[in-house]
């Protein structure tokens, strides 16, 4: 993948207690303001879960997805991974492969095509990939 | 509070030229958002592959605490540059304009955030700081604190647009009226292509593009209307095959985006003005050649236009290509050897 549409590296799943985080990774060039962010959608198993279920950690904070777009004093740095949590009744097991899709939308703060209106970057990957950490 | 580093001189390139050289971290995104080295880490590389000394950057890449510095990280950029003997050319700014969702900046909030900028570039000892509005008004505003802080504003000129772009133009005229050497433009090389790079039309081949969609594709960037028209009749085009356009993502755009077919001699209409350079490049074959930039006659105009600075060296295969696909840093020593060879063979030409 190259830099405009990585979203998942390999190490990208982390269980947890509620179910399964997914780290990510800015999928441009350079660090964003939280709030370019407009979107996230996650799949697991080929089943989309409900945005509303899903939470975004950055460091030691916590969003909704629809609260990212408010943030636009929070730099989302490209090296810091955004940590999705997934709620599963059944976190995944050690080891265990666990097939995600997760799409990242992206409005570009700094390329302006027209007042308020910005470049925009879809960026979607789909990968089998083992689960690692252990919740506790 | 402004103190200065000692300036160290970068060398020229090969003796009798004004060109230096050096490179952006930029060439080096995909290893650095994997995570693969500090900032410490990445300097460390760039000095023992011997391809620096000047080192720029984009500040929302490399800086934390963008669009501010932290004393910690001014501390530390200083100790590495010491250590290495290199040399800052450019602080690459953006200007955030949609930080927030409500509403773009007010004028005042573009001047704050671009004059932040402007500071943290001048406590790590850079020169110049590479801008991306050429707005008049945010310029005059700008242009007494770039005389405090001893720095040189360079508006980024960069595919598709040329030296002649009317928006290019435009700009040239707002220089004119305000006559400042502070101002100048950074010339990047995508806009001086000669043809489509192999780096993407490998992407789009893997993307699912046949060997027919790609000639067609080469025959539209060709030609010489602009990015939209283009991107519409290409887009059309692989309706027509029954491609869905969406399958390539932002790619298909990015294709007449970044790569510009402008004449190089252009870049003499300006060459006065140019402040930096991007060189950029996708790949060097096995002659030492870039397959889509004609270094040889782009380096000519630039020693015969008697540039001085920077050949900075943009390696943008990481727009295209896979983390590991490519080695920047082995690529760029060798753009670093095809550059010094340009540089020679303009030298030697008689009309010079």
């Amino acid at each position: 993948m190259a830099t405009g549409d990585t979203v998942l590296s390999d190490d990208s799943l982390i269980r947890r207690p509620e179910g399964l985080g997914i780290a990510l990774t800015v999928p441009w060039y350079r660090s964003l303001w939280l709030s370019s962010v407009s979107g996230i959608a996650v799949s697991v198993e080929g089943r989309e879960i409900p945005s509303d279920d899903l939470r975004v950690e950055l460091g030691e904070r916590t969003y909704r997805v629809d609260e990212l777009r408010e943030q636009w004093d929070v730099l989302w740095f490209i090296q810091d991974r955004l940590v999705v949590v997934v709620p599963l009744d059944e976190p995944p097991a050690e080891g265990q492969e666990v097939d995600v899709e997760v799409t990242v939308d992206l409005r570009l703060p700094y390329m302006q095509i027209a007042p308020t209106t910005y470049v925009t970057n879809h960026a979607s990957n789909r990968r089998s990939l083992v689960a690692h950490g252990g919740p506790r | 509070m402004t103190t200065t580093l000692p300036a160290s001189v970068a060398a020229p390139a090969v003796e009798g030229s004004g060109i230096t050289l050096g490179l952006t971290l930029y060439s080096l995104t995909s290893e650095w958002a994997a995570g693969r080295y500090d900032l410490a880490g990445l300097l460390d590389v760039v000095d023992a592959a011997g391809i620096g000394p000047g080192i720029e950057i984009v500040a929302s890449q490399t800086i934390r605490s963008y669009p501010e510095v932290t004393d910690d990280f001014v501390r530390d950029w200083r100790e590495a540059f010491d250590r290495h003997g290199f040399v800052p050319s450019s602080f690459g700014c953006n200007l955030d304009t949609g930080r927030r969702r409500d509403r773009d900046m007010t004028p005042d909030e573009e001047f704050e955030f671009t004059v932040a900028q402007f500071r943290s570039a001048h406590a790590l000892g850079f020169p110049l700081v590479r801008i991306q509005s050429a707005k008049p008004s945010l310029i005059r505003r700008l242009l007494p604190v770039a005389e405090e802080l001893d720095l040189t504003m360079g508006w980024e000129l960069h595919a598709p647009l040329g030296p002649n772009s009317p928006k290019v133009l435009e700009i040239r005229e707002t220089y004119a009226e305000i006559d400042s050497p502070r101002l100048g433009f950074v010339a990047d090389f995508s806009s001086t292509m000669h043809s489509m790079s192999p780096t993407i039309l490998r992407k789009l081949a893997r993307m699912g593009l046949g060997q027919e969609e790609l000639g067609r594709l080469q025959e539209i960037w060709a030609t010489d209307a602009d990015i939209d028209a283009r991107h519409g009749e290409f887009v059309e085009y692989l309706h027509s095959r029954g491609i869905a356009p969406e399958s390539l993502g932002s790619f298909a755009r990015l294709a007449f985006n970044m790569h510009g077919h402008v004449d190089p001699a252009e870049w003499a209409d300006i060459m006065p003005q140019i402040v930096h350079v991007h060189a950029k490049f996708y790949y060097v074959d096995e002659h030492g050649d870039e397959p889509a930039i004609d270094y040889p006659a782009i380096v000519r105009e630039f020693v015969r236009g008697g540039y001085e600075g920077f050949f900075s060296s943009e390696w943008e295969g990481h727009a295209f290509a896979d983390l590991d696909e490519a080695d920047p840093v082995d690529l760029v020593r060798q753009q670093h050897d095809l550059i010094r060879r340009s540089i020679t063979a303009a030298l030697s030409d008689p009309s010079h």
